[in-house]
C-alpha cells in the first residue's frame, strides 16, 4: 500500500516511529507540544517544549547523550544555529573523537532553512549548511521530499553521531508517496533525481525542485540534464557525482546559500581532483551572490537562484 | 537632574499616540490579508502603553531598542505612520533600502537601535550601546525591550551581570505578556516575577502590575533618573497581554478567547481606562475623542496611499551595502 503524505507528516512519522522503536528517543524545542499535539499525547514526557534557550536545548541535548538518551532538538530556524554553536562545534562532534570512540554523541538538531518569497526577512530566511560544513564530525541532511526526509530522519535517528538535519520551508508544500511499510534511506547516498546525458546538475532542498524545473524545460529545448540529489552533504557521495560527471562531462551545482565557499566549491574541487580530465566545460556554480536574505520579496528573490539562472547557466556551458 | 512631571497635555498626548497606535495595528492586520504586506504583523495591540509610557518624554539624545512589538516606540518617537508603512509595503525609503522587517528596523534618526529577528539578542546590543555612552562620556540612556520569552535567552542573563558590574545607563523592560508564541509563561519561567531575576544581579527590579501607563511612564522615568545619574541599570517587568495573534497567523494561536477576555479584564484595558479616567477628570470629552480618532483615520488612509505609491527598489538594491 503506498500513501501520498506531506513533508511534515513524513517527519512526524519518522519520528513517530523511532520513539516507537527505541525509549531513549525523545525531543525538545520550542513549541513542539503545541506544533505536534498528537506525538504529544502519546510520548508524554518525552516531549518537551523548552522556552526561548536554544544554546541550552542542544549543550542539554548533547548531555543526554552522555547519559544514555538520543535526543531529537528542534531548533525553528536555522538562523538561531549560530546560538548553538558552541555546543555543537566544540561538544557534540568532537565527543567521539575526544574518547577515542568509547563515547559518541547520537543527536539530531533539525532546523528550517531557507527563504520562502513572503518576507520572512534577513534572520529568518539564510541557508547556513556551510557555517557548519567545516566541523569534521557532523553529519549533515537536506532532504528534498516528503520521502527521503522520511528514510533519511529515521537514519540520522539512529546513527551514532550527532546529525544536523535541514529541512527547507517551502518543503512544506510538497507530497510524496510513500509505503506502508517501514523504509530507512541511508546517509550519504545521493539520489539521481533525473537521468540526463548532456549536463549533470548537483542540488539539494528547494533547489532540487528548480533544478528539475530547469531540467524540464531544458529537456524541451533538446538539453537532456542529469539531476542528481545530494540529500546528505556530510558524508558526501563522491561517487555518484563523479560517475555523473564522466557520463556528462558538465557539470553545475545549485545551492540557496552563498556561493564563496559552499558545497559547491567543494564539489567543484572533488570532481578537478578525481575527474577533471571527463570534463568539457568550466564546472559552474549557481548560488547566492554573497549577500544576506533582504526582506522584501523583491530583493529576497533577486539573490535566490531561479529556475531562469538555471537554464541561463547550463546553456552557457552545454 | 529634574524630574519631569506629567501634567494634563502629557496625558493627552500619551493617549493620542496609543491610540494611534492601535489604530495603525488594526491596519495592518486588516491590509495583511491582501498579501501586498511584505512582513508579517507582531501587532501590540493591548501592550501599547508600554513602549509609549516608556519612551514619551525622553531625551531625542535617548536610545532605544525596541522588541519585536514596539510599534508603540517608533510612533512615540514620532517617526511617520507612512514611514512604517512603507516598508511593511517592501518600498524604498527616500535614498535607503531597509532590508529588513519593519520590526527590527533601525531609524538612528529617531534614536533607535538596529535589531534583529533573533529573540533576546538584541539585549546584549543594547547593553553595548549603554557601555559606548558611558565610554564616550554621554548624558544617553538606553531603554531596551524585550518580552518574556527573550528573558530565559542567555543573553538576557551575561547582559544583566554586565551591565551590574560596568554599572550602565540602560533601562531593561520586560514586556511580559504571559505568551511566546504559543507558548505560556508557566511552562517557560518558574519565577512568578521575571524581575525578580534582578535581585541575582544586584540591580534593582520592578513590576508593573497592570497596563495602566501612567505607572510605566512614571517607573521608567525614575529608571532613567538613576541611569543618567550613574546609578545604574534596573529592570522593569510590565505584566500585560497579546491580545492579537502571533505574527498575523490565527494558526499559532494557542489560547481560548476567554482566556484572553480574562487577562484583558484583570491587567486592565490601557487606552479605554485612561480614556474613561481623562474624561472622568474632564480632560478629555466624547467630542474631543472623535475629533482625534477621525484625524488618525485619515492620516491612516494618507499613509496606506502614500506607501502604495511609494517606488518599488531596483534590483540592483540587494546586492548593495553588504560591506562598509
Ligand atoms: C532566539 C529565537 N528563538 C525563537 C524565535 C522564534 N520566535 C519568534 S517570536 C517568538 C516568541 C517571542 O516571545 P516573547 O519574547 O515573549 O515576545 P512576544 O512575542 O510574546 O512579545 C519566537 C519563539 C526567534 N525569533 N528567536
Amino acid at each position: 500500500m503506498v500513501r501520498k503524505i506531506g513533508f511534515r507528516s513524513a517527519i512526524i512519522e519518522a519520528i513517530r516511529e523511532e520513539m516507537l522503536r527505541d525509549t531513549r528517543v525523545f525531543m525538545i524545542g520550542e513549541d513542539i507540544e503545541y506544533f505536534y499535539p498528537a506525538l504529544k499525547e502519546d510520548f508524554s514526557e518525552r516531549i518537551l517544549n523548552t522556552p526561548i534557550s536554544e544554546s541550552a536545548m542542544v549543550g542539554v541535548g548533547v548531555g543526554a547523550t552522555l547519559n544514555g538518551m538520543r535526543p531529537i532538538v528542534e531548533i525553528m530556524f536555522s538562523s538561531l544555529l549560530p546560538l548553538c554553536m558552541d555546543h555543537l562545534v566544540n561538544s557534540a562532534r568532537m565527543i567521539c573523537y575526544q574518547y577515542g570512540g568509547e563515547v559518541t554523541c547520537p543527536m539530531v538538531v533539525r532546523a528550517s532553512i531557507g527563504a520562502t518569497g513572503r518576507g520572512l526577512g534577513l534572520h529568518h530566511s539564510q541557508s547556513p549548511e556551510s557555517f557548519i560544513l567545516n566541523a569534521p564530525g557532523l553529519k549533515i541532511v537536506m532532504p528534498s521530499t516528503p520521502y527521503d526526509a522520511k528514510g533519511l530522519l529515521k537514519s540520522a535517528i539512529r546513527d551514532n553521531n550527532p546529525v544536523v538535519f535541514l529541512e527547507h520551508k517551502l518543503l512544506r508544500e510538497k507530497e510524496s508517496s510513500i509505503p506502508e511499510e517501514e523504509f530507512i534511506i541511508p546517509l550519504g547516498k545521493a539520489d539521481v533525481k533525473r537521468v540526463g546525458e548532456d549536463v549533470t546538475i548537483v542540488a539539494m532542498a528547494q533547489m532540487l525542485h528548480k533544478s528539475l524545473e530547469a531540467a524540464n524545460k531544458l529537456h524541451k529545448e533538446g538539453i537532456s540534464c542529469e539531476v542528481i540529489d545530494l540529500r546528505t552533504l556530510l558524508p558526501l557521495d563522491e561517487n555518484t557525482i563523479i560517475e555523473s560527471v564522466k557520463k556528462t562531462s558538465r557539470l553545475i551545482t545549485v545551492q540557496e546559500s552563498p556561493k564563496a565557499y559552499g558545497f559547491g566549491a567543494e564539489i567543484a574541487a572533488i570532481v578537478a581532483e578525481k575527474a577533471l580530465g571527463y570534463l568539457d566545460a568550466p564546472v559552474m556554480r549557481v548560488a547566492n551572490p554573497g549577500t544576506p536574505i533582504p526582506c522584501t520579496v523583491l530583493l529576497e528573490q533577486a539573490v535566490i537562484p531561479s529556475v531562469e539562472d538555471i537554464i541561463r547557466v547550463t546553456k552557457e556551458v552545454v | 537632574m529634574v524630574k519631569m512631571e506629567i501634567d494634563n497635555q502629557d496625558l493627552l498626548e500619551m493617549f493620542r499616540l496609543m491610540l494611534l497606535t492601535r489604530r495603525f495595528e488594526e491596519k495592518t492586520q486588516e491590509l495583511l490579508p491582501s498579501g501586498k504586506l511584505q512582513d508579517f504583523c507582531h501587532t501590540c495591540i493591548g501592550q501599547e502603553h508600554i513602549t509609549v509610557g516608556a519612551c514619551y518624554n525622553l531625551k531625542e539624545t535617548d536610545l532605544i531598542m525596541p522588541s519585536l512589538r514596539g510599534r508603540g516606540a517608533y510612533i512615540a518617537r514620532g517617526v511617520p505612520i507612512k514611514t512604517l508603512l512603507a516598508v511593511m509595503y517592501g518600498k524604498q525609503l527616500g535614498s535607503t533600502m531597509p532590508k529588513e522587517s519593519v520590526h527590527h528596523l533601525g531609524l538612528p534618526e529617531y534614536g533607535i537601535l538596529v535589531g534583529t529577528g533573533i529573540i533576546g539578542s538584541d539585549i546584549a546590543k543594547a547593553t553595548g550601546a549603554a557601555l559606548a555612552a558611558k565610554l564616550r562620556g554621554t548624558t544617553q540612556v538606553v531603554l531596551d525591550f524585550f518580552g518574556d520569552g527573550a528573558s530565559n535567552r542567555g543573553d538576557f542573563h551575561e547582559s544583566l551581570n554586565l551591565a551590574a558590574i560596568w554599572n550602565l545607563p540602560v533601562v531593561y523592560i520586560c514586556e511580559n505578556n504571559h505568551t511566546a508564541m504559543s507558548t505560556s509563561i508557566t511552562e517557560s519561567t518558574a519565577v512568578e516575577d521575571i524581575a525578580d531575576r534582578a535581585g541575582g544581579y544586584g540591580i534593582p527590579g520592578v513590576v508593573i502590575s497592570r497596563n495602566d501607563i501612567i505607572a510605566v511612564h512614571t517607573a521608567v522615568q525614575d529608571a532613567v533618573y538613576r541611569a543618567r545619574d550613574g546609578e545604574g541599570p534596573t529592570l522593569i517587568e510590565c505584566k500585560t497581554y497579546r491580545w492579537s495573534v502571533h505574527a498575523g497567523l490565527p494558526s499559532l494561536e494557542s489560547r481560548s478567547k476567554e482566556d484572553i477576555e480574562f487577562w484583558k479584564r484583570k491587567l486592565g484595558y490601557p487606552i479605554m481606562d485612561l480614556k474613561k479616567e481623562l474624561m472622568m477628570r474632564g480632560i478629555l470629552t466624547k467630542q474631543e475623542v472623535s475629533e482625534i480618532e477621525a484625524k488618525i483615520r485619515h492620516d491612516l488612509e494618507e499613509a496606506v496611499e502614500f506607501a502604495k505609491k511609494s517606488p518599488f527598489p531596483v534590483v540592483e538594491e540587494a546586492l548593495k551595502h553588504v560591506y562598509a
